[in-house]
Order: structure tokens, then sequence, then C-alpha cells
């Protein structure tokens, strides 16, 4: 009785040391590379020598589309109604909607989605007082602002004139105008985002609000 | 001893053991369904299907099950011990085993297509060619090593190698003549790459101005875009680390000893032993409907230095080569008349393919042999006088 009780607990323990190993989740931490192949690629020629920005389709200048951008458009949860006049650009890094509004040039309209809030709806709403050289909002105003229904849910809308900054602050020209919206679902912040001159926009703000109207979930 | 063993072939040859292993397996096929309200249908398979043992939540409250992987060996086994060896033998059972061994021959044929089966897909415009396919499902890091005009030496590590690496721990990798090895750490399912900036936070260490933005694992697996931190090392103990990422157009280049390597994270690869060119892709619609009725793809197989010319389409596939390659979807989805549209091509290769229908053949025959003979001892019954 005595040796088959110390069977059954060695085995125990055999049983459970190899339960908790494959529920730990670990693997070995040195592994060696399946032996090497040699052939020659059909169809897909291995490009050498790329460079960063041409390995991830983004430069660090934000201005190349595809990459993150492909990966972003897959995803883009929505559709929406082009505004007439408006010109639907290809997606770019944080732009996972680009627009040209009224197809001026330095009008531009764009939504993006930040993962893990986004560092928050008050330091992003600061952060445009910012890019206009507002002075930020203090949190009863920022509490104080309206919202309008966005995707079915409430998004802050803000409305700013001042002088563009740029985003960083790297751009200057007078009497600009920022009209957003930021809206926090869950772990994400969402942002619907129009800036250009003060005229175009007050002349577009019709079609800004027909463009939050339109939006709707991919079905 | 000799008690234990009867003890335990008696539980494993028993019909209560049967249907207790039917019924988890109807449980799980029901659980599982259920998960895909809000799991993709990879996860939930991995989960349920191909796992030995399994946590259910019911609410909050966990609830270990065993996976279909282990209910299913154990109904093998089940099986054959008690459906086969020691089943009693004689005309009036013959059919029954024949059933039963029709039954092991198709768990058989699950096992092999689970674990020595490679599927994946291979995407073609038309005038395109492609030797390769890949899976829909899997990354792996490929090492390339530049070779004579087009040729690559490649060397692969596996998904399995490194996807437990999701924090600062590494997976060291070496491979045959490697003058460097590598450390693999940060595994992210799915993850974004982005330039960094003020707003720009990641747990990752940022590597040449770009940051590695691990994101919410999407349901349906095929739309993750894995992600890796790798750093290649020197004998010396030079480091050079480098982001890796599913979405990238071009393998990072770099020399070591006069040989130029290239190091990449993607979907895993299959060389296929012949090229396949999609000469002509066809779509019929629906009557004024943009559904598609049928379509179907033209393509040369050139191998050897031959070519010979195969329609794939709906339950036409192609087999060659223990491969088979399915007309499995096309795209873009939102194409207009006139767009250039792709062809995907499912690609199966696995050793049991004709398995299932072998084992199907086989209970077929010998349900057909135990039922035909009750019907005959039933229609002799009725048939004598009273």
């Amino acid at each position: 009785m005595q040796i088959r009780v110390k069977c059954s607990a060695r085995a125990a323990l055999v049983v459970g040391a190899m339960l908790a190993a494959a529920c730990s989740g670990q693997g070995p931490r040195e592994v060696v590379a399946a032996p090497a192949v040699e052939y020659e690629p059909v169809g897909k020629p291995v490009q050498w020598n790329a460079s960063d920005a041409q390995r991830f389709g983004v430069s660090a200048k934000d201005f190349a589309p595809a990459g993150a951008s492909a990966h972003g458009a897959a995803t883009a949860p929505y559709e929406y109604e082009l505004p007439a006049g408006w010109l639907a650009l290809p997606p770019a890094q944080f732009r996972e909607l680009n627009l040209r509004v009224a197809g001026a040039d330095n009008a531009e309209c764009y939504v993006t989605t930040l993962g893990g809030g986004g560092g928050g709806l008050a330091p992003n709403v600061n952060r445009w007082c910012g890019q206009l050289k507002r002075e930020p909002l203090s949190q009863a105003q920022i509490d104080a602002l309206p919202t309008v229904t966005w995707l079915g849910q409430p998004a802050v809308l803000l409305d700013i004139e001042g002088e563009w900054g740029g985003m960083s602050g790297d751009a200057s020209a007078k009497d600009w105008r920022l009209i957003g919206l930021l809206q926090v679902s869950g772990d994400k912040l969402r942002t619907l985002k129009m800036t250009g001159p003060r005229e175009l926009l007050g002349r577009e703000l019709e079609n800004f609000h027909k463009l939050v109207a339109s939006f709707r979930a991919k079905s | 001893m000799q008690r234990t063993f009867e003890r335990v072939l008696a539980v494993l040859s028993s019909l209560g053991l049967s249907c207790v292993l039917l019924m988890l397996l109807a449980l799980l096929t029901w659980l599982g369904t259920l998960e895909q309200q809000h799991t993709g249908l990879f996860e939930v398979q991995r989960k349920y299907f191909e796992s030995l043992v399994l946590i259910h939540h019911v609410g909050s409250v966990p609830v270990p099950l065993p996976g279909a992987a282990l209910v299913l060996g154990l109904l093998f086994v089940n099986l054959i011990v008690g459906g086969i060896l020691r089943m009693r033998r004689g005309v009036a059972t013959f059919g029954v085993l024949i059933t039963h061994v029709g039954i092991a021959l198709l768990i058989v044929a699950g096992l092999i297509k689970l674990r020595w089966s490679d599927d994946g897909h291979v995407t073609l415009y038309e005038g395109q060619a492609s030797n390769t396919f890949q899976s829909y499902h899997h990354w792996e890091v490929a090492l390339l090593e530049k070779l004579d005009g087009a040729r690559v030496r490649e060397s692969v590590v596996p998904q399995g190698a490194f996807t437990w690496a999701t924090g600062d721990e590494a997976v060291r990798v070496s491979g045959a003549a490697w003058p460097f090895t590598l450390e693999l750490r940060h595994f992210a399912a799915n993850a974004n790459i982005a330039p960094k900036g003020p707003m720009v936070q990641s747990s990752v260490p940022a590597v040449d101005g770009y940051v590695m933005l691990p994101a919410q694992v999407e349901a349906e697996n095929e739309a993750n875009l894995a992600g890796l931190h790798a750093t290649i090392v020197d004998p010396d103990g030079a480091r050079r680390e480098l982001l890796l990422w599913g979405a990238t157009r071009a393998p990072f280049t770099f020399e070591r000893d006069g040989r130029t390597f290239g190091l990449e994270l993607r979907r895993e690869q299959f060389v296929m032993p012949f090229t396949v060119r999609l000469m002509d892709f066809e779509k019929e619609d629906h009557p004024r409907m943009a559904m598609a009725k049928s379509f179907s793809s033209d393509v040369a197989v050139l191998e050897d230095g031959s070519s010979r010319n195969v329609r794939i389409e709906m339950n036409e596939p192609l087999r060659a080569h223990g491969l088979v390659l399915y007309q499995a979807s096309w795209g873009p989805s939102n194409a207009r008349p006139g767009d250039p549209l792709f062809s995907t091509l499912a690609v199966v290769r696995n050793p049991a393919d004709q398995h299932p229908l072998i084992a199907c053949i086989v209970i077929a025959v010998g349900m057909l042999l135990h039922f035909g003979r009750k019907l005959v001892r039933h229609i002799r019954t009725q048939a004598q006088p009273a």
C-alpha cells in the first residue's frame, strides 16, 4: 500500500509539473531555425535594401499611404457620404479617412482613432487649442462644450479660431478655424477634425454637419 | 498489477465511456458554435477543437473541459479496444467491426490533417504567377540570404517558437552557418507601426524613429497583422535592433561577412513544386444582381520547362504533387465594372486528403452488411408460417 501511495504521489508530481509547464505559456528560450531551403521566388521578387519608409509604407514625415493605412482601411468600420466638392484622398498614417475640403489644398478633414484612450479627452482638446495658439481650456470649459451625435454616440464639438501653428508648430497661417469632434468609445479616442481658412470653413460648416450625420457603421 | 490493467482495459473499452465521450463532443460542438458570436472561427477552432484542455467561462465562472483533441483521442482508444479488439467476432458482428474500422480511419484522418497538413492561399491578378502559397493565420520569421540571380536561401522560425515572447524576455534563435544570432521579443498578435511622435507611446522600445503599437486582436484572425521586436547579435556582442511587422513590403536588409541577408515577419509561406500563372479569371453574376453566380480561373501550371492549362472552378480543383488548389474567392469586393480582379485559390497539402472518403465508404459497407443481414433475417422470419 505504501509503495502504491509513493508511486501515485510521484506520478501526480510529474503530471502536475507537465500541466504547469503546459499552462505557463512559456517556450524554449533557445531555438534553432529550420534547415535552409534554396529556391527562386516567382511573382514576388525580393526588394533588397529597402528603407524603413519603404518597408513600412510610412515615413517619419507622415506622408506615405499603404502599409499601416492598408491595415487601417481594412478595419475602418464605417461608411459616409462625401459632401459635394470634397475630395477623398488615400488614407494616411493616423488618417483612416482623409478628405480635402471643397477641393482646397489647405483645408482638410480626417478621422483618427487612437487606442489606449488616446491620452484622454482633455489633453487632446487642449492639443488642438495649442495648434491654433489658443489658451488651454479648463476642465469646466471642456465639460461645457456642446456635443453632437456621431456614429450613434455623443461626441464633443470643438469650434475655435486662431493662428494655425501646424501640428508641430512649424507652420503659420492667420484666420484659421478648427472644427472637430472628439469621441471616447471604450478604450479608443475617435476624432473628426476639419481645419482650414476661417471663411472657407464657415461656408462648409453645413457640409461638415451633413458629413457627420451620414456616418454609419459598416454592415 | 494485472487486476489494475484489466480494470483500466474494462473502462477504456466500455460502452459507458463511448457515451460520455460522444456527449462531450456534442457539448464542445454546441459551445464552440455559440462562442463564434464574439470570437472568430480560427480562435474557436484552436480553443475548442484542437486543444487537449480548455477553460470555458460560464459568466465569470471558469469551467475546465477536455478539448476535442483529447476526447477524440480517447474515443479512438475506446473504439480500438472496445469496438474492435475485444468485440465478439462472428457473422453477426462482422458489419459492425467494419463500421468501427471506418470510424477509426476517420479519426486518424483528422489527426493527420491537424498535425501534418498545410493550408493557405495564393492570390493573383491576371498575368501574375507564383510558386508559393501563404497561410491565412500563422506567422513566421524568415531569414533570406541573397544568392546568384533571383535565388535565395531561406531559413524560417515558426510562430510557435516566439509567440510566447510577448515581453522583454527573448527567445534566441540560431541557424546553421549563421554568422549571428537573433533575439525575438515583444510579439504582438496584432499591431500597427507608427512614426515616433510626442503623442505616440508604446511599451515596445522605439527603433529608428518608429514604434510598434500593439492593437486589440480582431475577431477575424485574417485581419490581424503581427509585430515583433528583433535584435541581430554579432559574435563580438554588437547589437542591431529592428522592428518586424506583418504588413511590410520588403525585408530588413543587412550584410555580414560579405553576405547579404534579409529579415522579415510574414505569413507562413510554403514553396510549391510548380508555378501557377493566372491567365484568365471569369466571373458571372446572377441576372440583375451584383452577386457572383460562378467564378473560375484559367491557369497555366509551369514545371520542368513544360506548361499545361487547367481550369479551376467550384468543385473542380487542381490536384498536383499532393497539393489541391481550389477556387476560393475573388476581389476586390468594391471593384467597379472594368476594374481588374484578383482570384484567390485556396491551397491545401493534406496527406490524408482522400482518407475521409475512403472511411465513409468503409463505414457505408459495414452498415450495409450489418443492417442488410438484419433485414434478410427479418424477411425470412416474417415469411415463415405462424
